[in-house]
Parts: C-alpha cells; structure tokens; sequence
C-alpha cells in the first residue's frame, strides 16, 4: 500500500529500524580507556556492539552513511576517545547509560547529524560508525 | 430586516448610517455591535442564503507563483462567507507578531497584542471557545502531559476549536434579520465606489445583481470586508476617481499577499508511540477542543533570524488493527447503524485482541480515551510568511458576469520563509530525540538546500493585500483600520494585517473587527 506521501509499509518497518537500533537501557560501570589495550578495546567494543544493537544492518547502513562524509575514515579509537572521553563502558548497560547522555547533551545543544534524512546525535551516528569501522 | 436586492427597482438607492460590503466573520460581527444602537447598518452580501454556482464563479481568477487553490472554491460567497467552510481553528496572535522585527522586513504593526486583549476577550464567546488561555499554562486545564521540550526553545501553544465550527451566517441571520437598525440586502454585488471630485470621501457604493439590476447605497461610513482578495480587487477596481484605485497612491494596495505556508516536514519513528499519541492530541477543556502544538520561542526567533511558526504531532491511524474495527463497530452499535464488513471487522478486533484490551483497560481502569495505533506519525507545519511586495493580486482585463475585472494571485515564497519551517522541523526533531520520545526523518525536499515539497499548500487564509501602517507610503489603511487619504472608508478582516504571524486568522478578524466598531461608533454612534 503507498499513500498520498508515498510511504510504503516495507519502508516505514525500516525505518522503524533506526529506533529499534539506539540503545536506551541504563547502566553505570564505566571506566578510562587507558586502561585497556588497543586491540582488547576494539574486541571489547565489537562485543558491545553486537549486544545493544537489536538491528546491526541498520546500525551499518547509518554508519556507512555517515562515514561517506570522511574523505579517509576516521581512526575507531579516535572516534570511541570523542564519543566515550574518559569513560569507556565496561558492559552493554553502561555503553547504553553514555549514549544516551552524550545523545541528551548532543540534541540539547544542536550537534546533530542528518543521515539519510534522519535527524541523530553525533554521538548515535559515531556509534553506528564503530559498527562499520571495529 | 433581509432584503433580496433583485426585488428592489432597478437604480434603486439605500441611504444607511453605516454601510457594511461582504456578510462573513468580520462583516458580521462588525453588524451584530451595532444591533439596537440609533446607528442604520445597511449588509452588503453578493450572494444569497447557500451556495449559488453562478454567484460564486464571481470569484474566478488565475494564479501564478507558488501553486495555489481554485479562488472560486478557497473561499465561499453567500452569507457567513467562508465562515460556511472553515474548520473551527481559533489563536490569537502572539504578542511578538505585532512587534517590529529587525530581520522580519516591514515587521511591526502600528497597535499592540495589548491593544486587542480585551477585544479577543469578547471573542472568546462568538466562537463558543475559552478562556483566552492559548500557551504553555494550557497544559494545565486539560488531561495530557507536557512533553520535557526545553521551553525557551521550543515553547508550547494551543489553538482552540470552535466546536462544532460556528458558521456566522447561520448563527446570527436571526439577530440580524430581527433588528430594526440592520438591513442585510443579499444579492447585492458591490461593483464600484463612488468618490467626491477631491477622492478624499466614499460617497457610495455602486450595486449590481447577477440579473443585471443596478442600485447605490449611500452612508457616512463605509467597510470593506470582503476577505483578502476581494478587498484589494474592489480597491483596485475603484478607479474612476484614483486612477490607481482607491488608497492606491503609493501602489500598495493588493501586494504584501500572505498566507501560512502549509506542509508535512517530517516523520516519526518511535518504540513507544503511546506518549505522544495521548499528549499532543485533541484534548477537551469543558467540551472545548484544545490542540497542543509548538512554536520557537521569541529568543530563538531573534537568535536565528526565523519567523513565527507553528509545528504539530500528527498521524494516520492504522486502519487494519483492532482498536481501529472496534471503535468502528462500538459506534455502529451505538448510533443503531449497520457496519460496513460486519463479520471482517470482528475477524479483525479478535485477531489483535491485544490492542484492543489495553485500550478498554485504558478506557475503563484509567478513563483514557482509546489511542488507534498509527500507521505512521508526521508533524505538520504552518509557518508565518514573510511580506513581500511582489506576493500580490493584481486585476486583468478578463471580467465577470458583472463587469468587474477579475484577479490574478501571484503568491511568492522566500528563502526566509523555507528557512523557517526548516530550523523548526529541525528544532522539534532535535527536542523529540533530547528527550528520546522519537526519532525524526526530515522529508526529502528539506534534504535539499532550497525549494518545497509537492505538498506544500496554503492554509485558505489570505492577509495582507491592504496591510495597516501609520506611513501610508507602507500600508493601505490606518491604525483604526481607515484607508490613509479617504475619511469615511475602512477595511475590515486579514488584509489589513500587516504580518500574519502563524496563527489562524478569524479569530483576529473577530476582535479587529470589534475594535473597529468601538471605533466607528466613537465616530458615528
């Protein structure tokens, strides 16, 4: 079925994605990312990953989208150092708690991203980019 | 007292105190003031009781520009004018849009939202609408939750419905008609306006019926109010005496055309549609409809260099589930109806008995109203327009059957005006993700750097064309809504705005219209 704005409902359930793939649970145990190893970190990451997002696809597409802006992509740990700054998650729960802060602070003042026509925190869209880039 | 003007003499002549041209919101309010005072109102209206085909091909035209509606069927001509198809919206301006802003060219009106509060007081009750409570304390008086949105950017509003909508010509033909100071002469088109030899006073105004009858109305005042385009088309069409027309000396009089850009900016994406779903819907306040919505704050209008805007949650219910067949079916039963697919409609409550259960435990444990799942959520935006002197009505030779030359309505857009709904679609995006209520899809065209949408359309209001400003060299008509040069003629209703803010006119038109009878029974009474 295609209505009058041309929205179909293959369309709409894939866009339901991008909901379905930004963390929103709470957690607390944090930690300097210092402390790990580069390649520990990236596992770590990857594992993370894989656990807060219910739709990987969707978070790749949106980090490929937002990748495409690079000329060269970026270093992962640079972006994890932006996103988590001396707070790296050590569980799903506590990358879910700083997400959701960064993205919090990010809407609040305006550091958005506009990804296919989505309207993200940096913060989400970097997020999604470690999926592409880890 | 109701006259049919095609049972008069042909060259018949109506002397009245007052004479009123057009029987819509404005004309009529503004004649109902003047019910039992020794004041002789003498009603213009060029068509009849109902909607009459010929009559209202009278408001043929073209357009150019922005695409625009049919101008024989945006607006209606019999008594009540469009009265006889608004939807009911009510808001009064904000207090910014009368203000003079630096980055909003030929901003500013010569009286202040102050200067209207007890007039949009009085209105309240010709709506059957109220309190004048329109902003974020709104909230307050009804059952819904305010969305955490950060106020000092995106402030909450309200807009009251009219409910049902009040058509003026049904609900004061009686009052009118009862009144022995009030002739309402329908049938009676007024096609030219008779000037003294210096153009500095209406004389009178010259009649003509679709049956080729011919007549003139003298009075010491005289109002035009007739809508937006017919007022600046009578103005111009006046020009026996002003070879320009009438109040047309500094070439005014029909530029400055604005309406409220109208588009659907965006769509939702939600886990949980449930809170926006019960908050920033129709509420009732005393069985008086209140619909939330968001506008941006007059720091972030400065800060950002925007205009006035509206944004609203909106969404198309999802015809195929359970809540939806069951409402329909609960209804039918209840107004003793036949339902259309009796037996599909009860497959369909029973295969999503879910849904269905949480809304009648909504209904009956919390006194909720049910909530239709939605097929999909979107906002809508309704956007001030900027004035712009070559947004305009202009006359072309063509005529109609009167004799009078038709218009044409070259509407234009700005960058500022694209802008706008831009920053704000982008402001309530960035607001229902701080708060993780949703996410936001911008629609395709606001993707883009410039341009609109397919779906981009007017609101039917039209405003501006004889705009108000103390220096006639800036507007067509004076603070008390008289045209600058000419003594005893005014305007009545949205051409005399000079911005337009984004709220729904008639509401405006009401109280202006009101003041002006203050005024010109100060003057006549």
């Amino acid at each position: 079925m295609i209505d009058s704005f041309g929205f179909t409902r293959r369309k709409l359930l894939s866009w339901g994605a991008v909901i379905a793939l930004l963390p929103g649970a709470a957690g607390v145990a944090a930690g300097a990312m210092r402390d790990w190893a580069p390649d520990d970190l990236a596992a770590h990451m990857r594992d993370l990953l894989r656990e807060i997002f219910g739709d990987r696809a969707a978070a790749k597409a949106l980090g490929e989208a937002y990748l495409r802006r690079y000329p060269i992509p970026p270093d992962p740990a640079d972006v994890m150092r932006d996103l988590f700054e001396d707070h790296f998650p050590r569980d799903a729960s506590a990358l879910a708690r700083l997400v959701s802060e960064r993205r919090v602070r990010d809407f609040g003042e305006g550091r958005t991203i506009v990804l296919d026509g989505w309207i993200l925190a940096r913060s989400e869209a970097q997020l999604c980019a470690l999926t592409v880039l880890l | 007292m109701i006259i049919d003007f095609r049972t008069l003499d042909d060259g018949a002549s109506l002397d009245a105190d007052l004479c009123i041209i057009g029987a819509g919101a404005a004309g009529i309010s503004l004649a109902h003031e003047f019910i039992g005072t020794s004041v002789s109102v003498c009603i213009l209206e060029s068509g009849g009781m109902e909607l009459d085909g010929d009559i209202q091909a009278l408001y043929e035209g073209e357009t150019a520009g922005m695409p625009y509606f049919d101008l024989a069927t945006c607006r209606l001509r019999f008594l009540g004018g469009s009265t006889n198809h608004w939807a009911g919206w009510c808001r009064p301006l904000d207090e910014t849009d009368f203000e003079d802003r630096p980055w909003v060219s030929l901003s500013g009106w010569p009286i202040r939202r102050a200067d209207l509060e007890a007039y949009y007081q009085r209105a309240l009750p010709i709506f059957e609408i109220g309190p004048l409570d329109f902003d974020a304390h709104a909230w307050e008086g009804i059952e819904a939750t305010r969305p955490a949105f950060d106020e000092a950017k995106l402030r909450s509003i309200f807009w009251q419905f009219s409910p049902p909508p009040v058509h003026f010509g049904e609900k004061y033909r009686e009052d009118l008609e009862a009144a022995s100071n009030i002739r309402l002469v329908l049938h009676a088109s007024v096609v030219d306006i008779e000037m003294d030899t210096g153009g500095g006073e209406v004389t009178a105004v010259g009649v003509r019926s679709l049956d080729g009858r011919n007549g003139r109305v003298r009075a010491k005042a005289f109002v035009l109010a007739c809508g937006g385009i017919e007022n600046a088309r009578i103005l111009l069409a006046a020009n026996s005496v002003e070879p320009a027309g009438i109040g047309n000396r500094h070439g005014i009089v029909g530029r400055y055309f604005m309406e409220h850009p109208n588009v659907h900016s965006g769509v939702i994406v939600t886990r949980d549609p449930q809170p926006l779903m019960e908050n920033l819907v129709l509420h009732f306040r005393d069985s008086v409809p209140f619909q939330p919505g968001f506008a941006p704050s007059v720091d972030v209008q400065r800060e950002l260099g925007i205009l006035n805007a509206s944004i609203r949650f909106a969404y198309e219910p999802d015809t195929e589930s359970g809540t939806y067949a069951f409402q329909e079916l609960w209804h039918g039963l209840k107004d003793g109806r036949p339902v259309r697919g009796l037996g599909e409609k009860i497959w369909q409550v029973l295969s999503d008995i879910d849904d269905v259960s949480r809304n009648v435990y909504r209904k009956v444990v919390e006194g909720k109203n049910f909530t239709t799942r939605p097929r999909y959520m979107f906002v809508a935006c309704e956007s001030e327009q900027m004035p712009n002197p070559d947004s305009r009505i202009m006359l072309i030779p063509e005529k109609d059957a009167l004799g009078m030359n038709k218009v044409r309505l070259d509407w234009r857009l700005s960058e500022l005006d694209r802008r706008t709904v831009e920053v704000v679609t982008r402001l309530f995006a960035e607001e229902l993700g701080r708060t993780d209520l949703a996410r936001f899809r911008l629609e395709d065209w606001l993707q883009k750097d410039s341009g609109w949408g397919d779906d981009l359309q007017g609101s039917n209001h039209h405003m501006g064309t004889t705009r108000m400003a103390d220096d006639p060299r800036h507007g067509v008509v004076d603070r008390d809504c008289r045209v600058h040069g000419v003594s005893n003629l005014f305007v009545a209703g949205s051409s005399v705005f000079p911005t337009g803010g984004f709220a729904t006119p008639t509401f405006t038109i009401v109280a202006l219209a009101l003041r002006l009878a203050d005024h010109l029974k100060t003057r006549y009474g």
